[in-house]
């Protein structure tokens, strides 16, 4: 007996749902395949929630989107901290256990200029449903 | 169709994804298979949770991965000796090994903008439009110079790579690679 030996295949599958879904023409039809999907496997629905759950947190970004001009696409390492793989220039111990986001972001911080921006918070989910309501072609 | 449960799922048990992932990979000893046993793990605990929730969301999801591992390791035919499990971690207890790191605001969006980072230019260029600009798929592949399935492919590659930036699941990186996949060279803890 090994662990099942998918899950990366369906993950891959759970975000091309994902993005399909977030496409400009997502209907009925798909929404209906989306479904059959996400009810064949409790997996491929723990992927898909999974999935949802990233986007929604990643609204985080928005904050890096602070101060740069419409239509501007900043360029990699554009932020106040350091990239990938070096030691980030931020001055506050790495592993505090912290349970509140926000009074941390004060002086010391090299982005406390970056306004907080708030996103939707997990607890809120908004999983779109304003589109799950229209027709057309099959996924695929 | 995103049911109570699931959003149960999504707010007590993914958040752990992180500590979870260095868990199994500290006591399983076979990486490579570290991303389907999570998947396993998880199966069971959704599907368990559909009686009851469990008060304590954090430990029953530890105490299924021990389970399930102690379950796999029997039903094995051949074990060889450097694929046991280091049972000395499995039984160690869990708040021990892994003190609930919630990650601060600040942590999680310097994570986010590593692995944002990390994507290839076109992929990058599609979150941002997306995600931080709000435009819609069309208007970003218009914007881009893209065909529409183009933006969506991407899309759906980036938001797999975010995703291990919001769970804080480097390990998944590593196997990823192993599979010869994208990775991305952000380091958590």
């Amino acid at each position: 007996m090994n662990p099942s030996t998918n899950s990366v295949e369906i993950e891959a599958t759970a975000a091309r749902w994902f993005a399909k879904r977030e496409g400009d023409d997502w209907n009925a039809a798909d929404q209906a395949q989306l479904e059959v999907w996400l009810d064949s496997s409790t997996a491929h629905r723990i992927a898909f929630i999974r999935i949802m759950t990233a986007w929604e947190r990643s609204g985080r970004l928005n904050a890096l989107g602070a101060g740069v001009p419409a239509g501007t696409i900043p360029p990699r390492d554009a932020w106040a901290f350091a990239p990938s793989s070096k030691v980030p220039t931020l001055r506050t111990p790495q592993e505090r256990v912290e349970s509140v986001a926000g009074p941390e972001l004060g002086a010391a911080s090299p982005i406390a200029d970056i306004p907080e921006v708030r996103t939707s918070s997990p607890r809120f989910l908004r999983f779109r449903s304003s589109r799950d309501t229209c027709a057309q072609s099959p996924y695929r | 169709m995103i049911t109570a449960l699931d959003q149960w799922f999504a707010t007590e048990i993914l958040p752990h994804e992180g500590v979870l992932t260095r868990y199994l990979t500290r006591v399983w000893p076979n990486s490579a298979e570290v991303l389907d046993l999570r998947q396993d793990i998880y199966v069971r605990v959704y599907e368990s949770a559909r009686g009851a929730l469990p008060t304590s969301p954090k430990a029953f999801l530890f105490t299924t991965a021990r389970n399930l591992m102690t379950d796999l390791v029997r039903h094995r035919r051949v074990v060889f000796i450097d694929s046991i499990p280091d049972y000395e971690g499995l039984n160690v207890l869990i708040d021990e090994i892994s003190p609930e790191r919630r990650l601060s605001a600040r942590q999680e969006l310097r994570n986010l903008a590593r692995a944002f980072d990390s994507l290839s230019e076109k992929c990058r260029n599609v979150v941002w439009l997306r995600r931080v600009e709000g435009l819609s798929q069309r208007e970003t592949a218009q914007r881009l110079e893209l065909q529409e399935g183009a933006v969506e492919s991407q899309l759906a590659r980036g938001v797999r790579v975010l995703a291990l930036a919001v769970f804080g699941s480097t390990v998944s990186v590593d196997a990823r690679h192993e599979r010869g996949e994208s990775q991305h060279e952000s380091k958590h803890e």
